[in-house]
């Protein structure tokens, strides 16, 4: 294409390129598991469960950069969506298991997709093992600015009172906002009338208009309205407060012990995956959570860097699945 | 006035030499892979876009600009010479423009879509200039209620492309309308007419279908044609390649009538640039005192849906830059683009980044401006595109819509949809079922499910609510006039000239 002769110093929209234009560069990673010794010594591949351009892939790409510079190989995105990540799985099931080919794993992914797609032909378990976590979002719960609550308390006692009459938003079905809100709902008692929406721009859309008045969402698509008022930030699902919104107490503060949901993501190969290759990655992915480019990112959407050992990963991988397992079965979450 | 004051600032910010380059740069890049069906401005712009990090803010945006609009205009190219949209929104372009191509009027069809898109996309951006936040407003006030009564609109208005026989047009439209079921149900998370393809779980992407049933059906037919007859169609250019004055008297009204679509609905979050393009489409048919040129290259049936195509790509910048809100893939990763120049988009944009952000309107400004120089010499040379023997030009079509569709979503699935749309198209055409409709429906199915759902949802399973809120109620009201006064009008027509 035009933009490849353009300049020299892009590794990697160029490899991106070469990918878009007919798979050259993607048939290369397939081939063996031989120079294990030596790894890595060719391109990695990451899929990314995400259309390009979305928050994820973003710092996805970011982190990309930074570890091809720091490894002299290229990390070549490759954005697989839809599906609910389905599909991402299932592509990373067909490559060896070399350390050549690595997925972006959240929440959705490892957590609640086993639970509502059974038979996607993959145990996320068993077919795959983790490397570490990347970044944890905190979610927000906010309410229209013109719902008379101040706190989660004041929401729980107007709720009770209209039984059936208030909704909140989600991005659809099955996403990080979905289940927090289950989450809250599960942990309250509280009854909301869930509406699915495509995306969380139109959900935004109609909690900003005032049509519906729940909503919870990840920090970088909130903070701007409960900055400008237009919407009421009452709790944060974290473990503890956040940085950008110091007044505003979390569930759990607010009377919901263990209250925990955050959105996260994380890096995961194919199991059988020589464990050398997998420590490695991981202390690339480490040092990587200290470059500035990654900070400045990771700042700016409030998001709290991963970095640990693969270990820690699945402990918390571990505990998320029996976290939301209760939520999905409760809540009756499906796809979508 | 400091909006104007702030715009000039924005000018003499962009107006640079080097930054102009840049959008030269931008404008042909964008043009070119716009081009390229399948892959729309928002793959364009994912995959140029680590690419700008590397120049500063200002030329970055003219660049982006460029790109931007142009992106959004290459599509009418393909759509008018071959007959293969580059994504949806050039459906009713490809329909309109190509017929005039084969009757030898491509270069007048590419023309007015060019100026067309100029003019529309100037409209939209001193809109957005002027007008933001009333628009914003406006646009907060469509919920789903609204947005199902506007798909009531949309469906009356399919009946300007049902074609020659309204049986064979609504079947096309019912197929269309269950295609568009395929996938998960949104209210319910119930997967529907996948048969257990995880491919098939978020339904069949419109670009896929409208390029198969368009381009490789195209192909497919004509390739049939050679064998039945022999006499394989050669398209023609004949006289001149400019438009006359009676083009530029047919085509202004449609461009100012199709900005005004385009625009506002671009603006709402659901809105897309499909329905406008659609509803003006329909406008052009019914103000025309020739609707039956519509469907054998009518110019107002390009000039009215490329202008609504181009001010609804400025209008989607208005959500995203007011309330920080993406409502398209293409808005979504431009959004990623401005924070990585620090620009925080939402409720205080203006206010905190003024400058910023006037610089980034005037490029808008300026990319447009570009697109036009660019393009306009260019046609000539598109032309040319046509006098390619057919069955290269039709070989080259189908590697072209392949590699377009392969590589949109890196899937091998989409390309076997793909073709089975291109057999699809070709069954359609041998039989004369129009092809339009079908996409249509698989458009506006999807959509009007949604939100009627969403809004008795609201409503707690309220009908009336379609009803009694007045922005729904109105256009219920518009939707069923559109739908009983003509024919009432034209049966009291022919009774008086009796």
């Amino acid at each position: 294409m035009v933009f490849m002769s353009y300049s020299d110093d892009f590794a990697l929209p160029r490899r991106d390129c070469l990918k878009w234009m007919g798979a050259a560069g993607l048939a290369a990673t397939g081939i063996s598991g031989h120079a294990q010794s030596a790894w890595p010594n060719k391109p990695i591949r990451w899929i990314v469960p995400f259309a390009p351009g979305g928050t994820s892939s973003i710092v996805a790409r970011t982190i990309a950069t930074e570890l091809s510079k720091q490894m002299g190989v290229s990390f070549i995105i490759d954005n697989k969506g839809g599906g609910g990540g389905v599909p991402a799985m299932q592509e990373m099931m067909r490559t060896p298991a070399d350390g050549y080919t690595i997925v972006m794993s959240h929440i959705g992914l490892m957590a609640v997709n086993p639970l509502i797609y059974p038979d996607s032909g993959y145990d996320v378990n068993k077919d795959f093992v983790p490397v570490t976590l990347l970044s944890r979002v905190p979610s927000l719960f906010v309410v229209h600015k013109d719902v008379p609550v101040t706190d989660l308390k004041s929401l729980i006692a107007y709720v009770k009172a209209r039984p059936g009459q208030l909704n909140y938003a989600s991005a659809g079905n099955a996403s990080a906002g979905h289940l927090a809100m289950e989450a809250l709902k599960l942990a309250t008692g509280m009854f909301v009338t869930h509406i699915p929406y495509r995306g969380t721009g139109p959900a935004l859309n109609d909690v900003l208009a005032g049509r519906i008045q729940l909503f919870s969402a990840g920090t970088p698509a909130l903070l701007p309205h409960i900055k400008s008022g237009a919407l009421r930030c009452l709790a944060t699902g974290t473990a503890e407060r956040i940085p950008v919104l110091p007044d505003v107490p979390t569930v759990a503060e607010s009377g919901f012990k263990d209250f925990e949901t955050v959105q996260w993501y994380g890096i995961t190969a194919r199991a059988g995956t020589p464990p050398e290759i997998i420590l490695k990655l991981q202390q690339e992915c480490a040092k990587v959570m200290k470059s500035p480019e990654v900070m400045a990112k990771y700042a700016a959407e409030s998001a709290i860097p991963g970095g640990g050992t693969p270990n820690e990963y699945a402990a918390f991988i571990a505990k998320e699945q029996a976290r939301w397992k209760e939520v999905v079965i409760k809540g009756q979450i499906k796809p979508g | 006035m400091s909006s104007f004051d702030a715009l000039m600032g924005g000018f003499a910010n962009a107006l640079q030499p080097v930054t102009l380059m840049w959008g030269f740069v931008g404008c042909f890049i964008g043009t070119l892979v716009g081009v390229l069906p399948g892959i729309g401005p928002a793959l364009t712009i994912a995959l140029l876009l680590p690419l700008t990090y590397h120049v500063p803010a200002t030329s970055m945006f003219v660049m982006f600009a460029g790109i931007y609009y142009g992106a959004a205009y290459g599509g009418s190219t393909t759509s008018i010479l071959i007959k293969t949209p580059g994504e949806a929104s050039s459906m009713m372009t490809a329909l309109e423009g190509n017929k005039m191509a084969r009757n030898g009027r491509a270069g007048q069809a590419l023309a007015t879509a060019a100026i067309g898109s100029f003019v529309a996309g100037t409209i939209g951006t001193l809109a957005l200039t002027f007008f933001a936040p009333m628009v914003v407003d406006a646009a907060l006030a469509f919920g789903p209620a609204e947005y199902f009564s506007l798909m009531m609109v949309s469906v009356v208005a399919v009946s300007a492309v049902l074609g020659n026989s309204m049986l064979r047009g609504l079947i096309a439209l019912t197929v269309g309308a269950l295609l568009g079921l395929v996938g998960i149900d949104l209210q319910t998370g119930q997967a529907r007419f996948t048969f257990g393809q995880a491919a098939l779980l978020d339904g069949i992407e419109v670009t896929v279908a409208a390029v198969g049933i368009f381009a490789v059906g195209e192909a497919l037919y004509l390739a049939w044609q050679g064998r039945e007859t022999k006499t394989g169609e050669v398209m023609k250019v004949s006289g001149s390649l400019w438009m006359s004055k009676s083009d530029w008297s047919r085509s202004w009204k449609p461009w100012l009538r199709g900005a005004f679509y385009g625009f506002p609905i671009g603006a709402m979050p659901a809105g897309g640039a499909e329905l406008p393009t659609l509803l003006s489409y329909y406008t052009e048919k019914k103000l025309s005192p020739n609707p039956e040129e519509f469907g054998n290259g009518a110019i107002e049936g390009v000039a009215g849906p490329e202008a609504a195509n181009n001010a609804a790509a400025a209008g989607v910048l208005m959500p995203l830059l007011t309330l920080g809100i993406p409502t398209s893939a293409t808005a979504a990763i431009m959004l990623s683009a401005f924070e990585g120049y620090g620009i925080q988009t939402g409720p205080q944009l203006f206010s905190s980044q003024g400058s910023l952000v006037w610089t980034l309107i005037a490029s808008l400004y300026i990319g447009n401006i570009i697109l036009l120089v660019l393009n306009l010499p260019l046609v000539g040379l598109w032309v040319k595109l046509l006098k390619i023997p057919p069955p290269w030009l039709y070989a080259g079509i189908i590697v072209i819509s392949t590699a377009g569709v392969y590589g949109a979503g890196n899937s091998v699935f989409n390309v076997g949809l793909l073709f089975a749309f291109g057999l699809m198209g070709y069954a359609m055409r041998r039989f004369d079922f129009p092809a339009a409709p079908l996409i249509v429906g698989l458009i506006l199915a999807p959509m009007a499910e949604q939100s009627m759902r969403q809004a008795l949802t609201i409503s707690q399973g309220e009908w009336s609510t379609f009803f009694t809120r007045p922005l729904s109620g109105s256009l219920m009201a518009v939707a069923a006039l559109l739908l009983i006064v003509p024919p009432l009008w034209k049966q009291w027509r022919s009774r008086t000239s009796r």
